[in-house]
């Protein structure tokens, strides 16, 4: 795979569409200086600050990592810390998300359970020797307990994830903090709904496991209206977010709602764990994207679209030629956006499905079927279609159970039009909220919110 | 060699392998989960829930009515700094979702 780094001021040079420019926001000489961090063993350029995962795309690297079964070759494919892809063992700590942690000069960064590396691991065998699936649930149970402890103690030595960190942890001790309401997620309905209740006069803490603002639209490559003006998702994010903090919301960014109980939420903040307690809380986090099935889908080169608009904001390209399946207007703005960054882009034609991707280690083709035929594309990178399904997760750890949206067929936070659910105390607005996304319902969400806590905010 | 459909990336769970178990009588999300083991690795589900429901769907009719029963850490998590928060939460804290006993 080549060096896939754009080169931002000759591309960008005399476009002055307010794509182009926010497209590489990140990706300017001036936005970051250059580094060096080490991947096993050899010395990697990148930009400082820019996620590891994005460095090494940039150097061409793709493959990350070995899935725990088969040792099937992975790479990045969110690039927002959804998936498995960029687990990396960085400065002596197993199972970092390498999408997550910024290159700094110095830093180490090597593939964990590959043998010998990821980009060639021996233990792919198993892959060619279940050639349908590897139920290692049922497998080996009948036969007698040597033979199944001997299974067990060699299937746990080439499966697990990396091995113990070299140094004890160094974690700060927790952060407590007691805010009237918590609002877990930064996207355009969490932020809004942030700064109304701030100005209602309660405190609030908003978090978000990303390290800036503005959610789904913040990587989204359309315009978008704000104060009748058109941007594109970074300003509109960071706009937001300025306004929240304007209005007094404590604003914590790169922190990670992973828990919830009636009495706290836990969030993992950089190095520090915070335990809140919030009279209310308010899910807004937004969807995730579920897989998308089609043959050998999960070979390093197959990215989300979001993943692929990120990496061009970081002025990397995904690939040199790049199948693209979407058909809706951000597809298109991605499509655009690809081939001004020197990508030859391929479409799927009307009728065309995506049947399964080729190559051996990552992607060098894909094949389309058509109405008649089935034929063959040649491209190193796939961005197939996904399906963005709720994130009920946490809602649902609070006791809200998730109900069916039959409409997308997909799971949702069962919420009333003002937000309110089965908890007195919770309440759910934004994409993750049956129904989808409404601005009513964040008007109506940020009155119940203030009249629960106003009433003193039993739940 | 034929393509692998991954519907579980994280445990590395196959459409075959999914479509295998539904056959075999794992015709709820729940039992489906449980047999195949798809979302109980890194992602926890955030990947592949919703498309082997889609599967179960399509194989039995019937889309299921409520997802898998989520439990903390919705996001993976350092050890250490759980354990720093010893003191802040008691132990024998239980998810109101589990309140309810077998679920």
């Amino acid at each position: 795979m080549a060096p896939r780094r754009i080169d931002v001021r000759a591309v960008t040079k005399g476009r002055d569409s307010s794509v182009l420019r926010a497209l590489y926001e990140y990706a300017s000489p001036e936005a970051s200086g250059p580094c060096t961090i080490e991947y096993d063993g050899r010395a990697i350029a990148a930009r400082e600050g820019e996620p590891i995962a994005i460095s090494l795309l940039a150097a061409g690297i793709d493959t990350l990592s070995r899935s725990v079964k088969f040792h099937r070759p992975r790479g990045p494919s969110c690039l927002r810390a959804n998936c498995e892809g960029c687990l990396s063992r960085i400065d002596g700590e197993p199972n970092r998300m390498a999408c997550t942690v910024p290159s700094r000069d110095g830093r180490v960064v090597r593939a964990q359970n590959a043998f010998p590396s990821a980009q060639v691991d021996f233990m792919r065998i198993t892959d060619w020797f279940f050639p349908k699936q590897f139920d290692h649930h049922h497998l080996m149970v009948r036969y007698g307990t040597a033979i199944n402890e001997a299974m067990q103690g060699f299937a746990r030595k080439m499966a697990g994830l990396g091995t113990l960190p070299e140094q004890p942890s160094s974690a700060l001790g927790p952060e407590e903090i007691d805010r009237d309401v918590l609002v877990v997620g930064l996207g355009p309905a969490g932020l809004s709904i942030a700064e109304s209740l701030a100005k209602a006069g309660l405190s609030v803490l908003a978090v978000d496991e990303e390290p800036t603002a503005g959610g789904l639209v913040r990587d989204s490559l359309s315009l978008h209206a704000l104060d009748a003006k058109l941007v594109c998702g970074p300003a509109y994010g960071d706009a937001l977010l300025a306004r929240a903090r304007a209005a007094g919301v404590d604003v914590r960014l790169g922190a990670s709602a992973c828990a919830t109980f009636d009495d706290g939420t836990i969030v993992i903040s950089g190095e520090r764990a915070l335990w809140v307690r919030a009279k209310a809380r308010v899910f807004a986090n937004g969807c995730h994207e579920s897989i998308a099935p089609f043959g050998d889908n999960d070979m390093p080169g197959v990215y989300t679209a979001r993943a692929a608009a990120r990496a061009l904001r970081y002025g990397v390209r995904v690939g040199d030629a790049v199948l693209v399946c979407g058909t809706d207007a951000d597809d298109d703005a991605l499509c655009d956006a690809l081939s001004a960054a020197g990508a030859r882009v391929e479409r799927l034609s009307a009728g065309q499905t995506l049947v399964e991707a080729t190559g051996l280690g990552s992607v060098t083709g894909a094949v389309v079927r058509g109405a008649s035929e089935t034929h063959k594309i040649k491209c190193d990178a796939i961005v197939p279609v996904t399906v963005r399904t709720p994130a009920f997760e946490l809602a649902g750890q609070a006791g809200v159970e998730a109900a069916r949206d039959g409409a997308r067929r997909c799971f949702a936070v069962r919420a009333d039009e003002s937000g309110r659910t089965e908890r007195r105390d919770v309440f759910a607005a934004g994409s993750v909220a049956l129904g989808g996304r409404s601005s009513a319902r964040e008007l109506a969400v940020v009155q119940a919110v203030v009249a629960f806590v106003g009433r003193g905010g039993a739940a | 060699m034929s393509a692998k459909v991954l519907l579980c990336r994280c445990e590395d769970v196959t459409l075959a392998e999914v479509e295998h178990a539904i056959d075999a009588g794992q015709r709820d999300i729940e039992s489906l989960k449980r047999f195949t083991g798809f979302g109980t690795g890194w992602c926890q589900g955030k990947q592949c829930l919703v498309a082997c429901s889609r599967v179960l769907e399509e194989r039995t009719g019937a889309f299921p009515q409520a997802p898998v029963t989520p439990r903390p850490p919705v996001h993976p998590m350092p050890l250490g700094l759980l354990a720093t928060l010893g003191d802040a939460v008691s132990v024998d804290r239980v998810a109101s979702d589990d309140e309810d006993g077998e679920r």
